[in-house]
């Protein structure tokens, strides 16, 4: 479990995380197992294991194994975690509009869109920014797409649920929090 | 024969029209696949021959090929839970920031990872570089002290004697020559070297360089008369395949 554990934390690799062949290669074909007893112990400490799956298949093998936090954070966490709100905001908002576009939009768009809240200076500023950290990829036509990082980390449905459900509440006041998923989250992107 | 002709155009007419839809990724639900599939049928039971019958085929796995883009389709909108992109940017424009961070902290599981390097590691890495092959002795830098100045010097002369056995055999040649076939003959094994000393004879002018860009041919020859000025001289990068 140990070697499952540092296998997933700390890959070397531009992008973490850690495919279940290489899991296969170093701890043999139960890891599968393993990796079940490393998910409940790491629930103990407020984690979770996520596996995303990167095609229609559902080979074990060809997913990609992270560690992920169990629990919503709080506003205040995310200036402690580097991140100011107005990131986050532009993220919420890109990552809803490119969810209910097929993943894809034109740059040009989700700037216009964002420029309702910021001067385009902050805007493009931030999204370059996102881009940096994986969250979003500008390709050369010039879309944004949601990046690897948003597949790991963002649930798209509870995304587009919270976001649909925004008039609902009062202004400033957070939707209730949602309950954590007892199994490991599988996501398939 | 006519109607033939008419079911035959009317089968091109619609696998130009699916294939426009296909190629120009327009809405595939624009194509009503029902009444297409009844009027393929029709046509193929009114006419059995060779041509309608490939047309047919054709026709077929175009609206094949749009009912898995309506599939994938359906599937996109119920994974967004049918949120189209209108309704986000109404939500976007009429809510504060701090409501969007709000919500988007609601899907968020940041990922967890460790980037440090442990002594064990640091000391794997450490064996690793002992275990290295030497890759040969560092030249010291040339001082103005006696004995490695004169190491140096040593260096230096030997070095210019290469240069002026590669130019005597460059000038035996005669002519121009080929810059490739002269490294191959010249330099055996060792092409790399007689490429780097023939880039200190062409910087110094003591060898002239002529490349045609149509042919890609580089050839030289030894200059007749070397120019001392230093202000003449040029430099000429040269790739050794």
């Amino acid at each position: 479990m140990a070697i499952a554990a540092a296998l997933i934390l700390t890959s070397g690799h531009r992008q973490p995380g850690v495919r279940g062949w290489e899991l296969r290669r170093r701890l043999g074909k139960n890891y599968p197992k393993v990796l079940e007893a490393l998910d409940s112990r790491l629930k103990r400490i407020g984690l979770r294991l996520k596996v995303v799956h990167e095609d229609d298949s559902q080979d074990p093998d060809r997913a990609r194994y992270y560690v992920v936090v169990a629990e919503p954070l709080a506003l205040s966490d995310l200036t402690t975690l580097g991140y100011s709100i107005d990131e986050v905001a532009v993220l919420a908002a890109t990552l809803a509009y490119l969810y209910a576009s097929n993943d894809r939009r034109p740059y040009k768009e989700v700037v216009e869109l964002l420029e309702t809240k910021y001067p385009k200076w902050r805007v493009e500023s931030i999204l370059e920014r996102l881009i940096r950290r994986g969250y979003l990829v500008r390709t050369e036509d010039d879309q944004l797409v949601v990046g690897w990082r948003s597949r790991v980390e963002v649930d798209k449905q509870e995304l587009l649920r919270a976001i649909a459900s925004l008039g609902k509440f009062p202004s400033g006041e957070q939707p209730p929090q949602p309950e954590a998923d007892s199994a490991p989250s599988e996501d398939q992107t | 024969m006519k109607g033939i002709e008419v079911r035959r155009e009317e089968l091109m007419r619609m696998i130009s029209s699916l294939e426009a839809v296909l190629r120009m990724k327009v809405e595939p639900f624009t194509v009503e696949v029902r009444p297409l599939l009844e009027r393929l049928r029709r046509i193929v039971e009114e006419n059995r021959d060779a041509e309608t019958l490939v047309l047919d085929a054709e026709a077929l796995y175009r609206v094949s090929v749009v009912l898995a883009l309506q599939q994938k389709a359906i599937v996109q909108s119920a994974s967004s839970l049918f949120v189209d992109a209108q309704i986000v940017a109404s939500k976007v424009i009429g809510s504060p920031p701090v409501a969007l961070a709000g919500v988007f902290l609601l899907a968020w599981r940041p990922l967890v990872r460790i980037e440090q390097v442990s002594n064990p590691l640091l000391l794997r890495g450490y064996e690793h570089f002992l275990s290295l092959p030497t890759r040969g002795v560092v030249q010291p830098e040339p001082t103005s002290g006696g004995a490695v100045g004169a190491e140096w010097a040593v260096h230096e002369q030997r070095f210019e004697e290469e240069l002026k056995r590669l130019l005597e055999e460059l000038r035996s040649r005669g002519d121009w020559v080929d810059y490739w076939s002269f490294l191959s003959e010249v330099g055996g094994s060792s092409r790399a070297k007689v490429a780097y000393l023939l880039s200190f004879l062409i910087t110094r002018g003591d060898v002239e360089v002529r490349y045609n860009p149509l042919t890609e041919e580089l050839r030289i020859r030894a200059a007749e008369r070397r120019e001392d000025s230093g202000d003449q001289r040029t430099s000429l990068v040269v790739t050794v395949r």
